[in-house]
């Protein structure tokens, strides 16, 4: 999962924020994490809030079949590593994240 | 398969003999005391404190290494003890000392051939002293310091074990090799004790503090840490995380659950996680002086 900032009319009802709006004081309107509603925006634009950094999909670049396999190869060893405790909902969310971490490296080896 | 047998006695008696047998461990290190002993007295000054330290070339050397690298980030080259504890203060320097000693008592085993992975250990480590920063930095508290060195410490019971309960830890590592689980399980029914119990009773004799104490004791288990859950709840979920990111190796394949009361504790948006792990990575980087001082 991407972020990415837009401007607040552009905003929709069901986005996620990415990072926290603040107001021009540094006080916290909306935390990171809180599905937007019309409401919200509302009260945001009232705040004279210009932007707002949201959750999106990654843009997907196409991979190499190569790259397909080791993704597979990556995303199977986090499963395993996962396999007894996966029924929890935050350790699905640890997985996921690690899985897109991984992934990441595979693309962007450290040097 | 059947769970492997189980000595006699309660967890705390077996936990009481296993230490009996501890022969030679190091003492708490005489400089780590005497720095102690002047902290006490709130008239002691930054010069008294960088006295005692440079009374140590080899100390004064790994402190002025770790300071002056990109962990810390100071732009201006620090050459003198004194100007380091006032940039960094006592607490900083302390925990660099504390660190420092626990890996030269440790590094390098009792000489007894281990397959146990030391390099992957530390690494392991390291990573996760730099996740509870993170983690802790996230959750808005300002000792970072001391999330770190939790972090960096919280295993160590696991080489206390491996340089003098030797073959109880082979055994364990036999365990964990064959039925693929984790450590702490493989000991908890093997042995009756955990890596946990070791290194919190080596932190208690120590007289280190009650922090590192419980965040060493209750790692896998927060919930039952008396004053510091919330802290001891960081190394919890950092073990785990840097665990899922493949960040040394703690000794096993598997991952622990993650305890539901801490999760909850934490409050820690799902969505924030990556923003978490990419934040872990790259302070993994600047964080690998430790691991010099650990070779």
């Amino acid at each position: 999962m991407g972020q990415k900032t837009i401007p607040l009319k552009d905003a929709k009802p069901g986005m996620i924020t990415a990072e926290p709006v603040n107001d021009v004081s540094g006080a916290t309107l909306v935390r990171e994490g809180v599905e937007l509603n019309a409401n919200w925006i509302t009260r945001l634009m009232a705040r004279k809030i210009d932007t707002v950094t949201i959750m999106c999909e990654d843009v997907v670049e196409a991979v190499s079949p190569d790259m397909e396999a080791k993704f597979a190869e990556s995303d199977a060893a986090v499963d395993a590593m996962f396999a007894d405790v996966i029924t929890s909902p935050a350790m699905q969310h640890i997985a996921g994240a690690a899985k897109r971490y991984k992934r990441q490296r595979l693309l962007k080896p450290p040097k | 398969m059947p769970p492997p047998p189980q000595q006699p006695g309660n967890n705390q008696e077996r936990l009481k003999r296993a230490v009996d047998k501890v022969v030679g461990l190091p003492t708490l290190p005489a400089m780590l005391a005497s720095i102690n002993r002047l902290m006490i007295n709130p008239r002691t000054s930054a010069k008294e404190v960088a006295a005692l330290i440079s009374s140590d070339p080899a100390i004064t050397a790994k402190i002025l290494r770790v300071v002056n690298s990109s962990f810390y980030g100071f732009p201006n080259r620090i050459t003198t003890i004194t100007h380091a504890i006032v940039i960094l203060g006592f607490n900083t320097i302390k925990s660099i000392v504390l660190s420092s000693s626990i890996f030269d008592a440790f590094k390098k085993g009792a000489g007894k051939p281990s397959p146990y992975n030391r390099t992957e250990f530390w690494k392991h480590s390291v990573g996760c002293g730099v996740a509870c920063k993170v983690i802790a930095r996230r959750i808005g508290y300002s000792s970072l310091e001391e999330f770190f060195i939790a972090g960096l410490l919280h295993d160590i019971g696991k080489v206390v074990m491996d340089q003098y309960l030797h073959d109880d830890f082979l055994q364990v590592l036999e365990i964990v090799g064959n039925r693929n689980c984790l450590i702490v399980d493989a000991e908890s029914q093997h042995l009756g004790f955990t890596h946990a119990d070791i290194g919190g009773w080596l932190f208690q004799k120590w007289n280190l503090s009650k922090a590192l104490i419980e965040s060493t004791t209750f790692h896998h288990n927060p919930a039952l840490a008396s004053e510091n859950q919330k802290p001891v709840s960081v190394v919890h979920l950092a073990d785990i995380m840097i665990r899922a990111m493949g960040i040394g190796s703690g000794g096993d394949a598997r991952i622990p659950m993650v305890s539901e009361a801490a999760w909850q504790l934490l409050d820690i948006p799902p969505s924030a996680l990556d923003k978490l792990v990419a934040e872990i990575d790259e302070e993994m980087q600047r964080a690998l002086v430790f691991l010099e001082l650990a070779g």
